[in-house]
């Protein structure tokens, strides 16, 4: 291109619609002179914001162990148990698991272990949690992956789409469809796509168990339907907020004047709209990751997808405290990296910010 | 009651009741093996008459939702839909109870108690071998057997046989023969043996892994994932000769109940364990799939601490259970699926229960009872229940609105799931528990003898506790009949539980399901299983 870019403000970035829930975004990059920033600058901010994410690591590996270990040791050995367990067997799993040590003590010797790698031996399945945990994982993550794939070049389309022709029929129409989708819960729609695809029309298997000893065919089977219900999860959100940010794009003054060089059009909206709208964007992208994350447990279980989050709806409802431990740490661990790799984004999308290293 | 009335009770009544959507092809263990006499002959010989020729081959599936991750390959600890029904294929018991409690031979072939009933002799079964080909001997029932007594294991059977007998008391005379002798006389232990928990597994095994599950069941064992899913494929060297029909058997665990209905109405799946009773209208719907009623499984029960005001005075007790309106209960928290009890611990339907009492609501004699008890103008209650167990807090509302009319004001206390075993039960003076169908000694002597474990109402009652003696000390099938009708009028009349109804398990089949055999302690057995 020719003409070199100037760094235009382009104003407040939209809100973006946050799903409930879901932890605020880190806060785009102020607006300030690009020259000022310097590579230095940015490597402290990346080292700031590394420090902040092991801080909130670190805050949430608290709380969990504070919500699954305070109380009654006894208690903690009963939902283990069950009901019927004698006071023999609650005093031994109590001995057995170091429960009537303080809190603190339990808390700083489970945490060692847990950042050294050793998940620890759950005593509600006598299993290595880390064993169970990490075969799901990946099911959970390719079915995330899967379902972000095909919703990320959907949801912009969509919004690109509804942007060049805001005012028209058709925008309003998708307007108010994804105002709809957004409103339904995961549940509501998975279930009514099970009804749909695999109940009425038989095209799709009911749940999602052939991924325990399907075919190879079964198995990409069984991640439809829980990827097209995150897909209609996500795509609202995400093709809401790129229609704001293109169509704000489009009527900055940049863009217009670019249309009056005479520029082509397609030009115009792919390197110099797009770009521009990729800020809110890319963070839009990652809360809805993170929603996706909490998405997946609820979906998961309509579908009995054999995922981390069945495991831990499984691991809540046995009184496997140690594996709800480290799911809810390796998901905590997932939202920081997702926030921190969309401010990473941010700043290689932002043209001012891309300015002031070049 | 004969055996084809109880026939009548759990097949022709359904069928006559619910038209079409109850499943005809279902035996029930003891009616189908053919060891009984002419009217059990009779009734298996139509019924396989109505399912035609066995077909052999294919792989059933099956949906369970009462699944944990804690759940293992090792009978003695089992305690779920799921892991009930895989051990129930995998291994064998020395005995199966039959629904009339009558225990019948499995790899026992015989079995002879002495005078007083303080010794079984058992004989088993000749050329029966595990699934690694190795032959049973009386070693392995005698390890599977003393394992049960070691209370680290924490088998639910314990408590069953701990009274009646130490692990010294097991011997093993020769290969074929199994001598316990007990430290009481316990004229029941065939039947306790018949329990899942007490299936024989081979001498020393203490790990149970997809290699070492080793069993002499029609099925064995090729993978396993706990709370997720399990595949057993066919035993060709099963000891009865022909079956099982079926290729495998698969597990998975759907937790969604509407999915897992679904899995078998639409889906991959043959049978879904038990569902809510107000997903049978769905199965009702479809022409793929029928309910399978498992009729007086479990109860759910207002208990009352008779040692705590008010209960402590007789006439209240007797007041409050006295104005329960056990139809409408039954009605409106389990939509009809079950049978009223004059709070009694066992089913209507079961050979035990006491015929002549009357479960009729009496609003009048209730406000009666009270006023003499000095409660002229009614009683206020707190009730405490939980979202612990299907139904628990709908029966408390149910409980609550029946017994208003009679002047018994209940104000109810949801619990907290998490402690409401801890902090309510055997606490609270008064809340709601359940338990599931067990043999009138089994739940006599774990819920209402003086010294027992879950003694809800507190009482002490030394009728109760000799009649449950004098039970164990007969081996004669009448005299234990008139000794638990007995006992278990006695606790209708005097204890402080009131028992509204006994409820059924729905299972869910597919059509052309066939040959299942429904089995108190297992859920369901699949030897005589196929797909038709």
């Amino acid at each position: 291109m020719a003409e070199p870019e100037r760094p235009i403000p382009v104003g407040e970035a939209p809100a973006a619609a946050a799903p409930p829930m879901s932890p605020a975004p880190a806060p785009a990059p102020t607006p300030e002179p690009a020259r000022v920033r310097t590579r230095y600058a940015r490597l402290e901010s990346v080292v700031r914001q590394l420090g902040a994410a092991l801080l909130t690591l670190f805050v949430i590996s608290i709380v969990t162990f504070a919500a699954t270990n305070i109380k009654d040791p006894v208690d903690v050995a009963r939902g283990a148990l069950g009901r019927e367990a004698t006071d023999e067997q609650l005093e031994a799993y109590v001995r057995a698991n170091d429960l009537d040590e303080p809190v603190y003590v339990r808390y700083t010797s489970w945490l060692g272990d847990f950042v050294r790698g050793d998940w620890g031996t759950s005593p509600v399945t006598g299993r290595e949690v880390r064993e169970e945990v990490l075969p799901r994982l990946e099911k959970t993550l390719l079915l995330s992956i899967v379902s972000l794939l095909v919703a990320l070049p959907l949801s912009i389309a969509l919004g690109l789409f509804m942007a060049r022709r805001v005012g028209t029929w058709s925008d309003l129409s998708l307007l108010i469809g994804t105002v709809v989708f957004a409103a339904l819960p995961e549940f509501v729609v998975g279930i009514g796509l099970l009804m749909l695809f695999a109940v009425q029309l038989g095209w799709l298997p009911v749940d999602s168990t052939a991924l325990s000893f399907g075919t190879t065919a079964e198995q990409a089977k069984a991640y439809v339907l829980p990827a097209l219900t995150l897909v209609i999860a996500m795509v609202p959100y995400i093709a809401r907020i790129a229609r704001g940010a293109v169509r704000e794009a489009l009527a900055a003054p940049y863009t217009q004047a670019a249309l009056l060089r005479g520029l082509p059009r397609r030009t115009v909206v792919w390197d110099h709209a797009m770009r521009n709208a990729s800020v809110p964007l890319v963070n839009a992208v990652a809360i809805n990751l993170v929603y996706l994350l909490s998405g997946v447990i609820v979906v998961e279980n309509v579908f009995a997808f054999p995922g981390i989050g069945q495991a831990l709806v499984q691991a809540i409802g046995g009184g496997d405290t140690i594996t709800v431990q480290a799911i809810a740490l390796v998901m905590g661990a997932m939202f920081i990296a997702i926030s921190l790799v969309a401010d990473l984004l941010v700043v290689y999308f932002n043209p001012r910010l891309k300015a002031a290293t070049a | 009651m004969s055996s084809e009335e109880f026939f009548d009770l759990i097949t022709r009544r359904q069928l006559l009741k619910r038209g079409a959507g109850f499943a005809a092809g279902v035996s029930v263990v003891g009616l189908a093996a053919a060891c009984g006499g002419d009217e059990e002959g009779a009734a298996t010989g139509a019924e396989e008459q109505a399912e035609g020729e066995p077909r052999r081959g294919g792989i059933l599936q099956i949906s369970f939702s009462d699944s944990s991750t804690d759940e293992s390959l090792d009978p003695a600890i089992s305690e779920l839909n799921n892991d009930s029904f895989y051990t129930g294929q995998i291994y064998e018991g020395l005995t199966v109870s039959n629904l009339e409690w009558e225990p019948q031979p499995v790899l026992a072939e015989s079995w002879e108690p002495n005078e007083d009933a303080t010794e079984w002799t058992f004989t088993l079964r000749q050329g029966v071998t595990f699934h690694d080909g190795t032959p049973l001997t009386s070693k392995d029932a005698a390890y599977s057997i003393g394992r049960l007594l070691d209370e680290e294991l924490g088998s639910p059977l314990f408590s069953r046989l701990e009274p009646s007998l130490d692990p010294d008391g097991i011997n093993t005379p020769d290969d074929g023969t199994l001598v316990l002798r007990l430290k009481r006389p316990d004229s029941l232990m065939p039947l306790a043996l018949s329990a899942r928990h007490a299936m024989i597994v081979k001498d020393g095994t203490s790990e149970f892994s997809v290699q070492t599950a080793i069993g002499t069941g029609p099925f064995k064992v090729k993978s396993f994932r706990p709370g997720q899913s399990w595949e057993l494929e066919r035993n060709d060297n099963y000891w009865e000769a022909g079956v099982p029909y079926l290729d495998g058997l698969r597990g998975v665990v759907i937790g969604e109940q509407s999915t897992k209905v679904q899995s078998v109405t639409a889906g991959q799946a043959h049978i879904a364990d038990p569902i809510d009773y107000s997903a049978a209208s769905t199965v009702q719907g479809s022409s793929a799939a029928e309910l399978l009623e498992f009729k007086g499984s479990t109860y759910l029960l207002v208990a009352m601490d008779q040692t705590k005001e008010p209960f402590t005075d007789e006439r209240v007790v007797d007041a409050i259970k006295m104005a329960v309106d056990r139809e409408r209960v039954l009605q409106a928290v389990f939509q009809g699926y079950g049978d009223v009890s004059a709070d009694v611990p066992v089913p209507p339907t079961d050979a035990f229960y006491p015929p002549d009492l009357d479960p009729a609501q009496d609003i009048e004699g209730a406000r009666a009872l009270l006023a003499e008890a000095g409660y002229p103008d009614g009683l206020d209650l707190e009730l405490f229940t939980s979202a612990s167990y299907g139904g628990m807090v709908d029966i408390a509302v149910a409980f609550q609105q029946v017994v208003e009319p009679a002047g018994i004001r209940v104000k109810i206390n949801q619990w907290s799931p998490d402690t409401y075993w801890d902090q309510v039960w055997l606490v609270k003076p008064m809340y709601v528990s359940y338990y599931t169908r067990r043999h009138p000694n089994e739940i006599l002597s774990v819920t209402y003898a003086s010294n027992a474990p879950w003694n809800e109402c507190k009482l002490k009652n030394q009728t109760l506790d000799d009649l449950l003696a004098e039970g164990l000390r007969t081996t004669d099938p009448e005299e234990q009949k008139t000794i638990y009708q007995d006992a278990l009028r006695e606790v209708a009349d005097k204890h402080g539980t009131s028992i509204p109804a006994f409820v059924s398990k729905l299972w869910v089949k597919k059509t052309n399901v066939r040959g299942e055999e429904l089995e108190l302690s297992r859920g369901m057995l699949m030897r005589k299983a196929f797909l038709a």
